[in-house]
């Protein structure tokens, strides 16, 4: 591990100040950073703690949303009686990552910024444009089992692993993002991230210096909500696939749904066009695989990671299944 | 027994960390820190070694590689009454590369983090070869090996199944898929040496404790 200096703030303004110093990282429950510092992967000079900043709590909004402070650890925002009422496939999601004492530590900012686990971004033996820019990428031509079908390039195939994360996107979570300036502003979710392309060292659309405060979920959109994981353990896991579903029906037509997919994509994919196959049709297996090939229709496997548009498929219309489920039992 | 749910003896030492582990038989001085440095191609050989970088990394005490590590013996010659992996293995012999995260250097410094940083700046330029990596593509040369260790039958059949399953008048035909299952040791791949004169003490944690004194190569 390379040396480095490390500080701790307790207000905004002073955290603003230190990610303004040379090589500043910041840092809350460490969980993947200090890995990836060990490693060398990381290579901060300046490591400034934010795990202490006043921004762990959970409240509710005017409009029946909720905003949810970065600096709350995963475990508190799952177990919370708001979010498991009216979020719970946020709180299913949350639940499926990582264990108990990981889940105790991270934060949900960090959850959001957690980098991807491909084999050879972690392997500095092995080519990868994502730890060095212009090389190349291992895992086009590799053993690329867990990589991504969707939204993929040439230069990186990589998935993003959070769980939390593709149940926000079916919330449609909005960012909030503080500049050491002390300006913020909101990113949706779905602009968050950055398609690979050439440069998939280029994660995420945040500034220099900029920090993620809270994330504000709207009101929750009519419905069931169901968070699926598929994955090779049966705990402490990163997912295959994994799917998000808000499905409302009146009788037996859907009338609305909402649809993201996980470990698909360097981001929680949002499958708007599952969404349009589902809206007003009625709730039957047909529909759902219409949607599951929606869904897919631009996948391109690698290899190895073939099976996972066929995984991909059957898993949403599993959960699809699930939560189109009445309460008078009716199952497909 | 069967069926009980019963609580591994050494479970609440180990996950309180009061369990001493092999490596931390520590003697009257603090030890010394070892950390391999592995093959990153599966087969081929080492051209050049850059230790100069390393060499400079804070702590470091040795760097031992093939061009410079002290002569052994030959490997033991495979018998079929002894478990191949209970054979002295010696290492650091030659620039021939078996297999990719074969040992290819050991670095030793003062602290465990100061071995590891300086692991990391030895530069290996290898010649890699072409090989067979892919387990399904050679599937077809697949053969029934004659015996397994000790001599042992590789395949065992008691009795005539297809005649017995075909008259049975009650037939059950399902697959079953189990996930993995790992039994992970807590304990680090750590031993602890102790130079003795002539005599090298070593603490390792083994399985075999018999064998152990074999493994090392002389």
């Amino acid at each position: 591990m390379k040396p480095f200096t490390y500080e701790r703030v307790t207000d905004l303004r002073a955290a603003g100040a230190a990610a303004s110093r040379a090589g500043a990282k910041f840092v809350s429950g460490g969980t993947n950073l200090l890995d990836l510092m060990k490693l060398e992967i990381e290579q901060p000079m300046h490591l400034v703690d934010i795990s202490r900043l006043p921004l762990k709590q959970i409240e509710d909004l005017p409009n029946g949303g909720i905003r949810i402070g970065a600096q709350a650890a995963n475990s508190d925002v799952a177990a919370d009686h708001r979010v498991r009422a009216r979020y719970p496939v946020l709180s299913e999601a949350l639940l499926s990552g990582a264990s108990g004492q990981l889940r105790n530590k991270a934060s949900i900012g960090g959850n959001l910024l957690q980098r991807t686990r491909c084999s050879y971004f972690y392997d500095t033996a092995a080519q990868c444009n994502k730890r060095t820019p212009g090389t190349d990428c291992a895992a086009v031509q590799g053993v690329n089992r867990i990589h991504a079908i969707l939204g993929a390039s040439d230069a990186c195939i990589a998935t993003h692993p959070s769980d939390m994360a593709v149940a926000m996107s079916a919330l449609e979570a909005q960012i909030e993002l503080l500049e050491p300036n002390q300006s913020t502003r909101r990113v949706a979710i779905d602009d968050f991230y950055c398609p690979p392309g050439s440069t998939p060292h280029i994660e995420t659309t945040l500034r220099p210096g900029e920090m993620i405060t809270s994330v504000v979920l709207p009101p929750p959109p009519p419905g069931r909500q169901r968070y699926r994981k598929v994955r090779d353990r049966a705990s402490y896991e990163f997912a295959l696939v994994s799917v998000a579903v808000i499905v409302a029906r009146d009788g037996e037509t859907i009338t609305t749904a909402r649809v993201s997919l996980g470990a698909v994509a360097y981001k929680p994919w949002r499958s708007i066009e599952a969404e349009a196959a589902l809206k007003g049709r009625p709730a039957t297996l047909s529909t759902y695989q219409a949607a599951a090939d929606a869904a897919m229709r631009s996948a391109v496997g690698r290899g190895h990671n073939d099976f996972k548009i066929e995984l991909a498929k059957r898993t949403l219309c599993r959960t699809l299944a699930d939560a189109a489920q009445t309460s008078t039992g009716r199952q497909l | 027994m069967i069926g009980q749910p019963l609580s591994r003896v050494d479970g609440p030492v180990k996950v309180t960390g009061r369990a001493t582990y092999a490596y931390e038989y520590r003697q009257d001085e603090a030890p010394l820190y070892g950390v391999i440095v592995t093959a990153t191609i599966g087969r081929g050989d080492i051209r050049e070694i850059d230790l100069s970088q390393a060499q400079r990394s804070p702590g470091v005490c040795e760097i031992v590689t093939h061009e410079n590590a002290p002569a052994q013996g030959a490997r033991d010659a495979p018998s079929p009454s002894v478990l191949s992996y209970a054979r002295a293995r010696p290492t650091l012999t030659n620039p021939k590369v078996g297999h990719y995260g074969e040992a290819v250097a050991l670095v030793v410094a003062e602290t465990l983090e100061q071995a590891q940083a300086a692991a990391n700046l030895v530069r290996i330029a290898y010649v890699a070869e072409t090989g067979d990596f892919d387990f399904m593509a050679n599937a077809g040369k697949a053969y029934t090996p004659k015996a397994l260790l000790f001599g042992m039958p590789s395949d065992s059949a008691v009795g005539h199944f297809y005649a017995g399953y075909d008259s049975a008048p009650i037939k059950i035909d399902h697959e079953y898929n189990t996930p993995y299952w790992f039994s992970q040791p807590m304990e680090p791949n750590a031993c602890l040496a102790v130079p003795r004169g002539e005599d090298l003490e070593l603490y390792v944690s083994t399985q075999i404790v018999d064998r152990a004194p074999v493994w090392p190569a002389r």
